[in-house]
């Protein structure tokens, strides 16, 4: 799996390019996240690509949201697909995850706290 | 009616395939217009199941045998997993944490939420689990 870093300021932007984020390839995520989660406390990711998560896709995106919020910072979702967004609905994560429609909104989400 | 099934082995990269399978079965028999949204879901449930049975029923030993069974009507669809690894009891298993305090638990909370019946089979032909879904929401009486 391949992932593009963009940085904004201070907010790391992250890119999932891949179809999928599911059982298959959800530890290569982790393995390639990592470096980025050192030290990151604002971190967004970009979903645009994905078009099939399963839970085990969700679990390392709540792994993500675990590590930042530790060190007192915050993940969003941005560009999330019809068929992933059905399954955040699913298993609540919209609750304690703020998804939203552009990268510029996930940007600026941070400037709010 | 239609019946086909398809031996795969448990490892996760297979996953992808047995959903193609599925999928396909599906086309062959239900109209084009059929909702992306059911096939999404069912997709959804059956990656969920057979992620189950690499992880739990076969501890995510490779190479074990996991039969998928299909059978499509015009309006319902039927699956069947099948194994010979370690039973499984759904009532086992935890309810989901929502509060970002767990990071899995929720296949089995996705496949109930997904499905119109789930059955988990405990003996012959093997263990599994069998999942239905309608191609149409039931509206409601």
């Amino acid at each position: 799996m391949q992932l593009i870093v963009d940085k904004v300021d201070d907010v790391a932007i992250v890119t999932v390019q891949a179809e999928v984020l599911d059982a298959s390839n959800a530890d290569d995520f982790k393995d390639e996240i990592e470096p980025v989660l050192g030290d990151c406390t604002k971190l967004v990711l970009d979903l645009n690509r994905v078009q099939f998560v399963d839970s085990r896709g969700c679990g390392v995106i709540l792994s993500c949201l675990k590590r930042v919020t530790e060190r007192g910072g915050d993940l969003k979702l941005c560009r999330v697909t019809r068929p992933a967004r059905t399954v955040f609905d699913l298993i609540r994560l919209h609750r304690i995850c703020e998804i939203v429609d552009t990268r510029d909104q996930a940007v600026a989400a941070f400037k709010k706290i | 009616m239609l019946r086909q099934s398809r031996d795969f082995t448990s490892e996760m990269t297979q996953l992808a395939d047995m959903r193609h399978f599925v999928r396909d079965c599906c086309a062959q028999v239900w109209p084009a217009d059929t909702a992306p949204a059911v096939l999404g879901e069912i997709e959804l449930a059956l990656q969920e199941a057979a992620a189950n049975v690499v992880r739990h029923a076969y501890g995510n030993e490779p190479g074990r045998p996991i039969r998928l069974e299909v059978a499509v009507s015009d309006d319902e669809l039927e699956l069947t997993l099948l194994h010979q690894g370690c039973d499984f009891d759904p009532e086992a298993v935890p309810p989901p944490s929502f509060d970002g305090s767990r990071t899995g638990g929720f296949g089995v909370h996705l496949i109930r939420q997904l499905m119109d019946d789930v059955s988990y089979l405990h003996g012959d032909p093997g263990f599994g689990v069998r999942l239905r879904k309608r191609r149409l929401a039931r509206t409601g009486a």
